[in-house]
């Protein structure tokens, strides 16, 4: 028997054809565990909306928000989605830029997250505000009353930041799926999904023109993204930095926020991607590898926040500020220490241990930590939030918050509007980057597209690699 | 082509009663019946400017104090309530019970007409003809068959009402039966210039004789002088707000006080008043001297709170230390107590009554103490009238209801003292169908063909037999006059200023000894009564807020927290921390307090300034029925009582019963409905309340230039231009927004609005907090809202018992002796952080200085809360009830927000601007102190002082530029426009009143 050449990323896909067909695959008709995942998800974003209903109706004061704290879970859900949406942009823009080739499975995936991570965080300034039929006054929209917004004001660049992201985003996303789409248009039996996708795909017919044009321009983007990546969490973190509520007004704040924002952005990278493998059967395209980077990926960011962590308590000491001290001490043995010691154990202590291989290597072991980082992200944003609030520089307004049904159902109801989207990009949308994947697999031969029809998963090891140059760099 | 409205009321009517009021100012349709549709004036009433205001001079009735009060009226309607600066007695200014008045008015509870009830069958709403008609056919029933006594029960009346309530129980046969819940006490004492005061349990600045008057002496008293301050010493086994603003606090054991007053003056030997007392001899002695060597020693007391069942010695003994110095400044006042109306149970029990007639300021059903059971006793009687306008306890025990009208719908008069003879006018049409007690009065003796009740006085009306009545007591005085100023006084001193202070000391003069009379009284120590294992006195002592409970019902009393606990809408049971401890009770326990009466199920409040063996409760509160905002709330500590008397005053003795703990639940969860105290209590190291002792401050003055205490450097950000560093601008002030500007900062030169506060004056009443409700339209959240934080009270009192960051601190012995009070409001920031963080400019710079907020432009994003350092923005959670007819009060002059919306504290800008349009019009700038924001208007000390700034000669710029001035958080550069004035201590203050060790660099940066 012949030795073909195989990816060494994707050891398992034999060519082409498995890629294309793979990628139809996610295309057909959903099941029926998909359409339970998809009702569930549309039920709570029901709630939520009903949630949100109700708020408008009587006001904000159906949450547990008080007058210290005047923030809470609406805004750390906010910096939550917000970091969540940083991944994406990570790996497909910045891993693009800098070549690396085991991104061309995930990454689409990982986009398709950060625009409807985006999306979630999108709403959350708007559900906040006391008035959301006037939120609208923060663009700037000529008036007669010859107003602007107040460009002084944190929160509208904060509309500048998320609504460019979200756009920049939403272009490379789409530019990146137009191949794929024209694919999938050419594959589809189904008379309007080849409507949809014919539309969609822009005329795309794979001319030679086309691809250099698309390369160029897929290049040019991730260079806008880019430094996107680190400008929006840095903004959303001058929401805090730039105030001067102690446990707020700090430098360490924006590359703080970043990389809180990227582990939070892997870890979710990784607990959708444990799953989409295991249910989709996409074992050939998420390798160990991918978690393998992934992990480290994970490791390197919760070594910066755990850094960060130690860093604001030097600096609380360090300053010898009353009130810089006293919030920091609050936060671990305050009201509030369950959530500041679940903030430091799950972001800093818990992913490391994903320096072992085996725990890294291991989709369930690796899940349950990523899990974890979610988790504790959320908290990491709740500490800073709302124990600051609650124990500022007035000892006569120290009042702890509460978090009520509303909260928790627009909060619970956020994942199921994010995971609709996601659900409906799995069916609708190319999830496998098929244009990309393909550039890292041998090209398809005439003579041997036959002999491997039949036998899509021949044994391990049983293969010459494609060179790729990647691992010899890696080795070095 | 007049139209009847459904209660039958004349819309377009002039009030005739008005006509000669101030200017015989006309208003329409006060009924509340149908305000909804507009009716153009067919003839304009001259007198209203729409969007002016009508004020009229009256008199306060919530208490027996009497204080001078202006209505102000908006299109025929009262909206605020504030003191008359030219009484003598309020001088301006008023409590927080005077100011929640207009909420009595408008509450939406009170009776809608006459009923005649047919308990347990039904109610009949009736009209007055009927009413009337029918209360004079059981009087002359009564009368002819003799089932019994007609009996009239009144509150201590003067004056006009007091003639025809004598009149009319002569004209009718009836017998009149006088009951006050409190003895009366002396009102119109003179102290102001004393230098040393001591209070037996009489909580002067809460309740006690004239509180609004006291407080201001009491300001005045210990108003800091170079080197000198008079002292101020508290006897009782309990600091009520009075009690924690001493300097002194001294504990007597329960029902020795006496001795202590004697060994004050001299007359018991101090070693065997030691002994009796509990109290060190040392501090006796001291005392004595201080006693001695004091120019104008003065003592008062004994308070109502604190009245034994024999208080004859200790009130002998007070009367002896005043004798030497201020015999002609301590008029007695007359008994009254209650020992007529226990008598009067005893006769309705024993069914010699066959009719009783409440007046309605009084409620005995809630105030009598649990042993007198008056309810059962009422049982007796067939026919109860009671003239309530409210539906409380007693009201709720009549057949007949005959609601009488508020004090602002009526004429009466009053005379609170001696040759003061005050007038109560209506300032508005009646909210309800009610009726003037007095008309009410009148009418029933009328069908009783007894036309004329008093001799010589043929009275159609109330009104008629009050200006007959007047010729008599204010002689010779124009009646148009009268009305205007409110009532008829002579000219005292107390008018002006009062000569106090300077020359005090250094005056030769022989020592004080009080007079041998005392030695007479043969001492012995009060008995108190109770259950041998009962282990603790129980002090019942009035509320500063709901007083005896008759102003329980106000929203915004509810609202109030209490000056000293910070409790609002709850009761609670005063407990030395030493004793939870060994009693296992922690803060928000619930608790069984157990008296041989009965016993109340309330919340434990750990405080310090309670004896370890003495429990204390609130009266005010645990209404069974007194309309929707007070019911179920609180306990009624009456319940707890026996019915003695105090042998001296009469009043009764609600100091002498022992009751017993015992613990009946832990603390529930935050939010649940259980105690919550606002605030820390102590300050964390925050140094927001200062401090600064008396010698030192002496020594500060006396160097060249003001100088930052401590730091010793000279001051020269408070003292350049005003005391700010402004933002610079080239451009004119006229060319609003200037160019270069956003939207506005603070100009130089131009008029900069600050305030400065004196927290050394501040005694922490709160009564600057309910003005701010009622001139802002500020609404009552309610308490799980205020368990929240979300109260909107613009303007805030922290009472800070420590300044460490030692919260156990708060709960030593030494607790509440440096206790600091700080008004709390936003502090119009020239560097404001909320400004640049509002996205949409709702929060902005005004040129004159102020911190705007533009409620229509604000979306909520509450940043500018979170960025507040003070926390003085508070956000509409919702949007807020005013329940019909309170919206009445709402003034039009300042917006009524929606949920979603942040506010705050404004300087009263519709103040400004109103001021400031008044002087555009009279061509001038407006005057220093012309404009006067509700806070600084009512408050019974002159806690405040505002105007501009920027002009060094205005009294804020020279108050501000005291040697005592400091800034809130002034290391955070926010440059306020409020000027503190710490509080002038006698000994050292805590931390020497500056920044503990490591931490004194924020001096220097502000």
């Amino acid at each position: 028997m012949a030795t073909e050449t195989r990816s060494s990323f994707h050891p398992d896909v034999t060519g082409y054809k498995q890629v294309n067909r793979d990628m139809m695959r996610l295309l057909t008709k959903p099941g029926k565990g998909y359409l339970a995942l998809l009702g569930t998800s549309i039920a709570l974003v029901a709630i939520a909306g009903g949630a949100f209903l109700y708020m408008i109706l009587f006001g904000l004061g159906v949450t547990g928000l008080t007058n210290p704290a005047n923030w809470a879970t609406f805004i750390t859900t906010f910096v939550f989605w917000v970091g969540i949406g940083h991944a994406g942009t990570l790996i497909s823009a910045i891993l693009y830029l800098f070549r690396a080739p085991w991104r061309q499975s995930i990454y689409r995936f990982a986009e398709a997250m950060t625009v409807f991570a985006v999306l979630t965080a999108g709403l959350f300034p708007i559900i906040h505000v006391g008035r959301p039929w006037f939120a609208y006054w923060l663009l700037p929209l000529p008036s007669q009353r010859h107003l602007w917004p107040n460009f002084r004001s944190p929160l509208i660049w904060d509309v500048f930041a998320v609504s460019t992201y979200l756009t920049v985003s939403v272009t490379f996303f789409y530019i990146g799926l137009i191949p794929d789409i024209a694919a999938a248009r050419d594959s589809t039996t189904v008379a309007w999904r080849k409507k949809v996708y014919t539309v969609l795909a822009m005329g795309w017919r794979g001319t030679n023109r086309e691809w250099k044009n698309w390369t160029r321009a897929y290049l040019y983007l991730a260079a806008l993204a880019t430094p996107l990546v680190l400008s929006v969490h840095s903004v959303v973190s001058w929401d805090f930095a730039v105030s001067i509520v102690p446990g707020w007004h700090t430098t360490i704040f924006a590359p703080y926020f970043v990389a809180g924002a990227i582990l939070s952005g892997v870890a979710m990278v990784v607990s959708i991607m444990v799953p989409v493998t295991k249910i989709f059967r996409l074992e050939a395209y998420f390798t160990e590898m991918h978690f393998d980077r992934l992990g480290k990926l994970l490791i390197l960011t919760s070594l910066i926040v755990g850094y960060a962590y130690g860093m604001e308590y030097f600096m609380a000491w360090y300053s010898g500020e009353l009130y810089e001290r006293n919030v920091f001490w609050d936060r671990l043995t305050g009201d509030y220490w369950w959530a500041g010691w679940s903030m430091v154990t799950f972001n800093a202590i818990i992913p490391q241990l994903l320096w072992f291989p085996k725990i890294r290597k291991n989709m369930n072991a690796f899940f349950l930590v990523s899990i974890i980082v979610n988790i504790g992200m959320w908290y990491e944003r709740f500490v800073i939030i709302v124990p600051s609030l609650s124990h500022s520089y007035e000892p006569w307004k120290w009042v702890n918050y509460h978090m009520t049904w509303v909260e928790a159902a627009i909060l619970v109801g956020s994942f199921g509007w994010f995971f609709m989207w996601f659900l409906l990009f799995l069916r609708f949308l190319p999830g496998l980057s098929v244009a990309e994947i393909k550039e890292v697999l041998p090209p398809p031969l005439r003579r041997k597209a036959e002999t491997h029809e039949h036998s899509a998963h021949p044994p391990a090891g049983n293969y010459k690699e494609l060179p790729s140059g990647y691992k010899e760099m890696e080795q070095r | 082509m007049s139209e009847v409205t459904k209660n039958g009321i004349e819309r377009r009517d002039f009030l005739k009663v008005l006509g000669v009021g101030t200017a015989g100012a006309a208003t329409v349709g006060c009924s509340t019946g149908d305000v909804e549709r507009l009716i153009p004036y067919v003839v304009p009433a001259e007198e209203i400017v729409p969007g002016l205001p009508t004020w009229y001079a009256s008199t306060c009735r919530e208490c027996p104090a009497g204080c001078g009060i202006h209505v102000e009226t908006h299109s025929g309607r009262v909206t605020k309530v504030e003191g008359n600066p030219d009484q003598p007695i309020s001088r301006g200014n008023l409590c927080a019970r005077g100011q929640a008045s207009v909420q009595g008015l408008y509450h939406p509870d009170r009776f809608q007409g006459p009923q005649i009830i047919e308990p347990g069958v039904r109610r009949l709403d009736v009209s007055w003809s009927v009413a009337e008609n029918q209360v004079a056919d059981k009087i002359r029933e009564l009368r002819q068959t003799g089932g019994g006594e007609v009996v009239l029960l009144t509150p201590a009346y003067t004056g006009t009402m007091e003639r025809l309530a004598n009149d009319w129980v002569a004209a009718v046969g009836a017998r009149r039966v006088v009951y006050e819940p409190f003895a009366q006490q002396p009102r119109g004492l003179n102290f102001a210039d004393a230098d040393l005061l001591i209070s037996f349990g009489a909580d002067f600045l809460e309740t006690w004789g004239s509180p609004v008057d006291y407080a201001w002496q009491f300001a005045q008293m210990r108003d800091h002088r170079i080197g000198t301050r008079g002292k101020f010493v508290w006897v009782g086994p309990h600091r009520p707000l009075t009690g924690i603003n001493a300097d002194q606090w001294i504990a007597p054991r329960p029902g020795t006080e006496s001795v202590l007053a004697m060994a004050i003056g001299g007359t018991a030997d101090a070693a065997r008043a030691a002994r009796e007392t509990g109290v060190g001899q040392a501090i006796i002695e001291k005392l004595q001297q201080e006693y001695a060597s004091a120019t104008k020693p003065v003592v008062l007391g004994p308070g109502a709170g604190y009245t034994t069942r024999d208080s004859r010695a200790l009130k002998s003994a007070i009367d002896a230390l005043n004798a030497p110095v201020a015999a002609a400044d301590v008029p007695t006042a007359p008994p009254t107590g209650s020992r007529d109306v226990m008598r009067l149970i005893e006769q309705m029990r024993a069914g010699s009554v066959g009719m009783v007639l409440i007046d309605g300021d009084i409620n005995p059903a809630y105030t009598l103490p649990g042993e007198a059971k008056f309810a059962e006793a009422m049982e007796r009687v067939p026919t109860r009238v009671s003239f309530s306008t409210y539906p409380d306890e007693t009201a709720l025990l009549a057949t007949h209801l005959l609601p009488s009208h508020h004090f602002l719908e009526d004429w009466d008069d009053y005379s609170p003292q001696p040759e003061v003879n005050l007038l109560v006018q209506p300032a508005m049409r009646p909210v309800f169908n009610t009726k003037s007690r007095g008309d009410v009065l009148l009418s029933v003796a009328s069908i009783l063909g007894q036309p004329s009740v008093s001799a010589g006085v043929t009275a159609n009306s109330y009104y008629d037999y009050l200006r007959e009545n007047w010729r008599s007591m204010a002689p010779g005085q124009d009646w148009r006059d009268v009305v205007k100023a409110g009532g008829a006084w002579p000219a005292t001193p107390a008018d002006g200023v009062v000569p106090a202070g300077p020359g005090l000391e250094g005056v030769p003069r022989e020592p004080i000894t009080a007079s041998a009379a005392v030695t007479a009284t043969s001492f012995a120590a009060v008995e108190f009564e109770g259950a041998e294992d009962a282990e603790f006195n129980l002090v019942v002592y009035p509320s500063y807020r709901f007083f005896d409970g008759r102003t329980a019902n106000r929203p915004w009393l509810l609202e109030l927290p209490d000056p000293v606990t910070k409790v609002s809408w709850q009761s609670f049971v005063e407990i030395h921390p030493r004793t939870a401890r060994e009693m296992g009770i922690e803060q928000g326990d619930v608790v069984r307090v157990t008296s041989p009466y009965g016993a109340v199920d309330t919340f434990a409040y750990v405080y310090p300034g309670v004896r370890p063996d003495t429990v204390a409760i609130q009266m005010g509160l645990g209404h069974e029925a007194f309309g929707r905002f007070t019911e179920g709330h609180g306990v009624n500590p009456n319940r707890l009582l026996g019915a003695q008397v105090d042998a001296g005053s009469g009043d009764l003795a609600r100091y002498g019963v022992r009751v017993s703990i015992s613990k009946l639940g832990d603390a529930e969860g935050e939010l649940a409905q259980g105690l919550f105290e606002a605030g820390e209590r102590s300050q964390n190291d925050r140094e927001i309340a200062r401090a600064i002792s008396l010698a030192e401050v002496a020594t500060l003055e006396a160097l060249p230039h003001p100088v930052v205490p401590g730091a010793q450097e000279q001051i020269s950000e408070l003292r350049g231009n005003g005391g700010f560093t402004p933002i610079p601008s080239e451009t004119d002030p006229a060319s609003y927004p200037p160019p270069g500007t956003h939207y506005g900062e603070y100009v130089e030169g131009a008029t900069r609005w600050a305030m400065a506060i004196d927290i050394s004056r501040c005694i922490g009443c709160s009564a600057c907090v309910t003005a701010c409700y009622a001139e802002n339209n500020i609404p009552v959240v309610g308490p799980s809202e205020v368990r929240r934080g979300r109260e909107l009270s613009w303007l805030r009192i922290e009472r800070y018992f420590k300044v460490g960051q030692d919260e156990e601190a708060a709960y030593e012995d030494d607790g509440t002796d440096d206790v600091r009070f700080l008004p709390m409001l936003c502090q119009h920031c020239g560097n404001a952080p909320c400004e640049p963080v509002c996205p949409v400019y709702a929060a902005y710079h005004t040129p004159d200085g102020l911190n705007g907020q533009v409620y229509n432009r604000c979306v909520g994003t509450r940043y500018c809360a979170n960025n507040c350092p003070y926390k003085v923005r508070y956000f509409n959670w919702f949007t807020y009830d005013f329940i019909e007819p309170l919206n009445l009060q709402l003034n039009p002059d300042v917006a009524v927000r929606e949920k979603g919306v942040m506010e705050k504290c404004t300087f009263c800008v519709q103040r400004i601007r109103e001021t400031e349009r008044k002087g555009q019009l009279e061509n001038r700038p407006v005057r220093d102190g012309e404009i006067v924001p509700a806070c600084v208007q009512t408050c019974p000390t002159e806690v405040f002082v505002f105007g501009n700034i920027a002009d060094p000669d205005s009294q804020v710029a020279q108050a501000a530029r005291s040697s005592r001035g400091y800034r809130a958080l002034e290391v955070l550069n926010t440059q306020p426009a409020i000027v503190y004035l710490k509080k002038v201590t006698l000994g050292e203050p805590e931390h020497g009143g500056h920044a503990p060790a490591g931490e004194a660099s924020h001096e220097s940066i502000g």
